[in-house]
């Protein structure tokens, strides 16, 4: 059991992916102008993750959609910033 | 597991929100696919910038300019004054948890929502608890007493896993509502009933004759007292 978890733990120090680095540089302002370029239920569905730290089952109620929206939007949600930062980065370099 | 049926995953687990058994086989699946653990280091990027955000600049300016467009206070109106609520009632919610000194109050939750959300709920459907004692010899070290109280139909028995060990759980209900009790022996006194709420989830717990005894359900925190009588 333990083993199990030190090798999960140690997994993703032992190959950064470069993509995930270059994110982890985005800035404030990056970060800010990405949320706002998002559609605006893929920002509440971030903000309230991310931010609020509500769980699924709270976001879905607040937003009066089902958990497996919750879910696929989130992952679309995070993809869309991720793409955005990236270009963001691009353009700035 | 394939990547394609890894990747729908990998938000759910990176939030933990899976299942304990889909995690244990995403986690299997992470350590032999460097493709499936570069996208969740990604999604980890992503988090922590947008974590970070906070930390730098008040969220009121954010709400605010959320809260002035129109498509989002029109359609998500409750969102805005329900954000600034969560500031408090997030922090106010989690604090029981927080406190719990082994978290095993979230565990009897997870274990009771697992239950529900499953179909998962009897190993052993019976309303006969001379049926329901006898199923678990053999498969607990102990053996738990299966009490039938009134006003509550016993619905059957399960194996359950809490704080590290197979445990019991009796299956209850009363009107449309399920009451899962989990017992396990525990050395030490009896402890009268004292109940809390985690997540509007009533849970009661009470020490027996050395059986630690956890109810949980949606039913009224009253009611569910009766269980501990």
């Amino acid at each position: 059991m333990l083993d199990s978890a030190e090798e999960v733990d140690l997994a993703p120090d032992s190959c950064p992916d470069p993509e995930a680095q270059q994110l982890r540089q985005a800035d404030r302002r990056q970060v800010q102008e990405g949320l706002e370029r998002l559609p605006a239920e893929y920002r509440e569905v971030l903000v309230l993750r991310e931010l609020e730290g509500m769980s699924y089952r709270q976001i879905a109620r607040v937003t009066d959609v089902p958990v497996g929206t919750v879910m696929s939007r989130l992952a679309r949600a995070r993809k869309r910033l991720a793409a955005e930062l990236s270009a963001a980065s691009r353009k700035e370099k | 597991m394939t990547c394609g049926e890894i990747e729908p995953l990998l938000n759910a687990y990176h939030d933990e929100e899976l299942d304990p058994s889909r995690s244990l086989e995403v986690e299997g699946h992470l350590r032999q696919c460097a493709g499936c653990s570069a996208s969740l280091e990604r999604l980890k990027a992503v988090s922590a910038v947008v974590a970070q955000a906070r930390y730098h600049s008040a969220p009121e300016g954010l709400r605010r300019r959320l809260a002035a467009r129109p498509s989002v206070s029109r359609r998500y109106g409750a969102w805005v004054a329900l954000a600034a609520a969560c500031l408090i009632g997030v922090v106010v919610f989690l604090a029981p948890w927080r406190t719990a000194p082994a978290g095993v109050e979230r565990e009897i939750v997870s274990a009771h929502v697992r239950s529900l959300l499953a179909n998962h709920l009897l190993d052993v459907p019976s309303s006969d608890q001379h049926t329901v004692k006898p199923w678990f010899a053999g498969k607990l070290d102990f053996a738990p007493e299966v009490a039938a109280p009134a006003g509550f139909d016993l619905l059957g028995g399960r194996l359950d896993y809490i704080q590290g060990r197979v445990v019991a759980a009796l299956i209850y209900r009363r009107r449309q509502h399920t009451v899962n009790v989990f017992v396990w022996p525990e050395a030490g006194g009896d402890e009268s009933p004292r109940s809390e709420t985690i997540e509007g989830f009533h849970l009661i717990h009470w020490a027996l004759a050395g059986m630690n005894r956890w109810a949980v359900s949606d039913l009224s925190a009253t009611e569910l007292q009766e269980l501990a009588r």
